[in-house]
């Protein structure tokens, strides 16, 4: 029998291995359960934190809260750990957890199909098929970038290129370096690039909120101690999530919080922009918190930097190294950086998704994604989501959101060892996504007179979302319930 | 609370009387259902301890009321609607004492409270007051070093201000209100700051034995509860209400 022929038995089937599939792995490990591989398309593990390892690439949540509960780290160099710590933890976890043997690298999925009759999923992948009882798709929500569809960009004369596919051959000491989009990437990027550019074009869509990021390294001392004081790390942690969480209240646009948020974002933006012109541009003209609120201590500096020009306006065309905006302005480069974001809303992997019917999770999705328990899909048994549908912050960090999931889809698989398929009913499906538009109403990401990559353009609809607090995400599914998954039950009781 | 009917919460403040301490939790409270907030900072609501207790007992005869007038679920109104009071510092005082009078009240919630005042509590009351009269400017700094822990972010303001005469009051009959003979029939959680300054572990153990149905949670903070870690309060008085916190130790969710 030739290897392509060969079909891999395994229980479980885990897509991706991001923060997401390998902290699945893990807590499958640790649970004893082994009869799974993980699937992983790129040659190495860490997901986001793979791919994006752009000049200045860095999170917007402190490290010691964006890092798994089961694998506190003491040693964090900073309160925001620069992208390539953030990869090397996951690294360290892939070895001090052992593991290597379940990840199958370079191996994307071509298709998952439900087989009715063998009640199990039959994936194809491009190195081999596997057949599985569950598979838990862990594919992130910032793995497919998005490229503008501007007229002539493939043609640019120059180096072009996104933010999470940077090409560090590239030179852009000297460079006329356009950096298209100003979302949390952008942010990042500008004030590393405009070191040494000869000059930068920011083609700003929409200004973002910028606060301060208060970003500082943790001395020795700090780090020896919070390693040597039992339970130092955790209260850490946990203070920082507590404080977090307040967050949630300027998002549902509490006056007073939103006020507050929104003095100390323009308040960050007159101390560092003195330029009254420059300010006005670089103001935003829709509510604070109804896009992704940014942090940076050097984006405003750098923005106002004598060899950056700011196109208040998005990318129209390109003619050979011209560049022309949608304000009609044109602009000689020599290299394009698209900090363009991420197709979040409609993941691409969904069209391989095959599900009981027939039709593929993208069809299911048609009008928008959703999953009960952000998890669990209709028509799609014994898969599960994790990162995708209805499971981001705005105000907090997806890897306790991640975590929450995890021991969700461990309580899952449990379920479905004892009754072969678990699939939620439409009526949950559709009752959770319900109760979801409603607890979205009056929140700044509804109200707040933007667009954004929480809200699905198809229908405005919070589809990425979660948009309460994340304890009452932990609270409500962070422990397996095979009642829910028939519905009629109330989502927060 | 195990409940059939929704629970109205009523929320009694500390030693601002003011309805701000309740700034984060009174608004994310009513995402879920009915909240009001007692507002004790003004003589409207008596200067003395016992006529802040009559006020916040009014209040909730003027709920029931409103019900009764059709102002709140008219159709399904066929009695008393159950009420959880939540107390803050000197407000768990009112809280308690209005819970062990009124059979209405089904739920108490007590936050940094304590039953009767120790020799410390009395000497951190006195200081405070000291501090008013003599030098109310340093008020605010040396309420921050009393009512919040030393981990407590910058952005924390301890609830002591506005620093007026009816501030004086209310720091004047704390010290001297004993509450340890009330009996309580309710539900009862009780909140408790690991590095709380005013309220000794041994004031908050005595309240937590002896109330009968007692829930109790122990939070990384100072007395001011409610300013630094508004959020976990919140998660734990959502539980409460929710009746999904069993008897004995609890926790908010973890981290």
């Amino acid at each position: 029998m030739s290897a392509a022929a060969t079909v891999t038995q395994v229980e479980t089937v885990v897509v991706g291995a991001g923060f997401a599939g390998l902290g699945t792995a893990i807590r499958l490990l640790r649970s004893g359960r082994t009869d799974f591989v993980v699937l992983e398309r790129g040659e190495g593990v860490g997901g986001t934190w793979r791919d994006n390892h752009y000049p200045g690439v860095g999170c917007d949540v402190p490290s010691h809260l964006y890092s798994y509960s089961f694998r506190p780290r003491a040693e964090w160099s900073a309160v925001f750990a620069p992208g390539e710590e953030i990869r090397e933890y996951l690294t360290e976890a892939v070895e001090d957890e052992g593991l290597a043997p379940y990840l199958r690298l370079g191996t994307e999925v071509l298709s998952m199909r439900w087989d009715a009759d063998a009640q199990r999923w039959s994936v194809e992948t491009t190195t081999g098929a596997y057949s599985c009882r569950t598979v838990v798709v862990c594919a992130g929500r910032l793995s497919e970038p998005r490229v503008p569809a501007a007229p002539g960009l493939g043609s640019f004369d120059g180096p072009v290129f996104h933010s999470a596919r940077w090409d560090h051959s590239v030179e852009t000491a000297g460079m006329r370096v356009g950096i298209v989009g100003s979302g949390a990437s952008a942010v990042q990027i500008l004030p590393q690039v405009v070191r040494d550019a000869g000059s930068v074009v920011l083609f700003q869509r929409s200004a973002p909120y910028v606060v301060p990021r208060g970003n500082r390294q943790y001395t020795p001392a700090e780090r020896r101690g919070l390693s040597r004081v039992p339970g130092a790390v955790e209260r850490l942690r946990s203070r920082m999530f507590w404080d977090m969480e307040q967050g949630l209240a300027a998002r549902r646009a509490v006056p007073g919080f939103v006020d507050r948020l929104r003095a100390t974002a323009l308040g960050h933006l007159a101390q560092q922009v003195p330029d009254e012109l420059l300010r006005a541009v670089l103001t935003p003209d829709y509510e604070i918190g109804c896009k992704r609120v940014l942090l940076s201590d050097d984006y405003y500096p750098a923005v106002a930097s004598s060899n950056v020009t700011v196109v208040p306006a998005a990318l129209r065309e390109v003619h050979g190294s011209t560049v022309v905006a949608e304000d009609g302005s044109e602009h000689e480069l020599d290299v394009l950086v698209l900090a363009t974001g991420f197709e979040s809303t409609r993941p691409p992997w969904a069209e391989r998704v095959v599900g009981r019917d027939g039709g593929t999770l993208a069809e299911h999705w048609d009008a928008g994604m959703s999953a009960y328990a952000s998890t669990s899909v209709h028509g799609f048994p014994n898969l599960f989501v994790i990162n995708g549908p209805q499971a981001s912050l705005g105000h907090n960090s997806a890897v306790f959101m991640i975590e929450t999931q995890i021991e969700h889809v461990l309580g899952a698989l449990e379920h479905v060892r004892s009754t072969g398929v678990l699939e939620v009913s439409r009526t949950a499906e559709e009752e959770y996504s319900a109760w979801l538009d409603e607890a979205g109403e009056g929140t700044v990401w509804r109200t707040g007179g933007c667009t954004s990559w929480y809200r699905d353009d198809r229908n405005g609809r919070l589809t990425l979302l979660w948009p309460d607090f994340a304890f009452t995400f932990r609270e409500r599914f962070g422990t397996f319930d095979p009642a829910g998954y028939a519905g009629t039950g109330s989502v927060l009781g | 609370m195990a409940s059939p009917r929704p629970s109205t919460v009523v929320l009694v403040p500390g030693f601002s009387g003011s309805p701000d301490d309740f700034a984060f939790v009174h608004p994310m409270l009513a995402r879920r259902g009915r909240v009001v907030t007692v507002d004790l900072s003004t003589e409207a609501a008596g200067v003395t301890f016992d006529a802040q207790v009559e006020h916040v007992r009014r209040t909730i005869d003027d709920l029931a009321d409103q019900r009764h007038h059709g102002g709140i679920g008219e159709q399904e109104d066929d009695g008393a609607h159950p009420i959880v009071l939540v107390g803050s510092s000197c407000g768990a005082l009112v809280a308690t004492a209005v819970a062990a009078a009124d059979p209405r009240v089904t739920g108490l919630v007590l936050l940094g409270g304590w039953l009767a005042p120790d020799d410390r509590l009395r000497d951190a009351l006195d200081h405070l007051l000291a501090v008013r009269e003599r030098t109310p400017d340093l008020l605010d700094a040396v309420a921050r070093l009393l009512l919040l822990s030393p981990s407590a972010s910058s952005g924390a303001t301890p609830p002591l201000s506005p620093a007026g005469e009816l501030t004086g009051r209310r720091l004047a009959w704390a010290r001297s209100v004993d509450l340890r003979h009330v009996h309580v029939a309710a539900q009862v959680l009780v909140v408790t700051g690991r590095a709380d300054a005013l309220v000794s572990p041994a004031l908050s153990q005595e309240l937590v034995g002896t109330f009968d149905d007692i829930r109790h949670a122990e939070l990384d903070a100072g007395h001011a509860l409610l300013a630094e870690r508004p959020a976990e309060v919140l998660s734990l008085v959502e539980a409460f209400v929710d009746g999904r916190l069993a008897q004995g130790p609890v926790q908010a969710a973890r981290v």
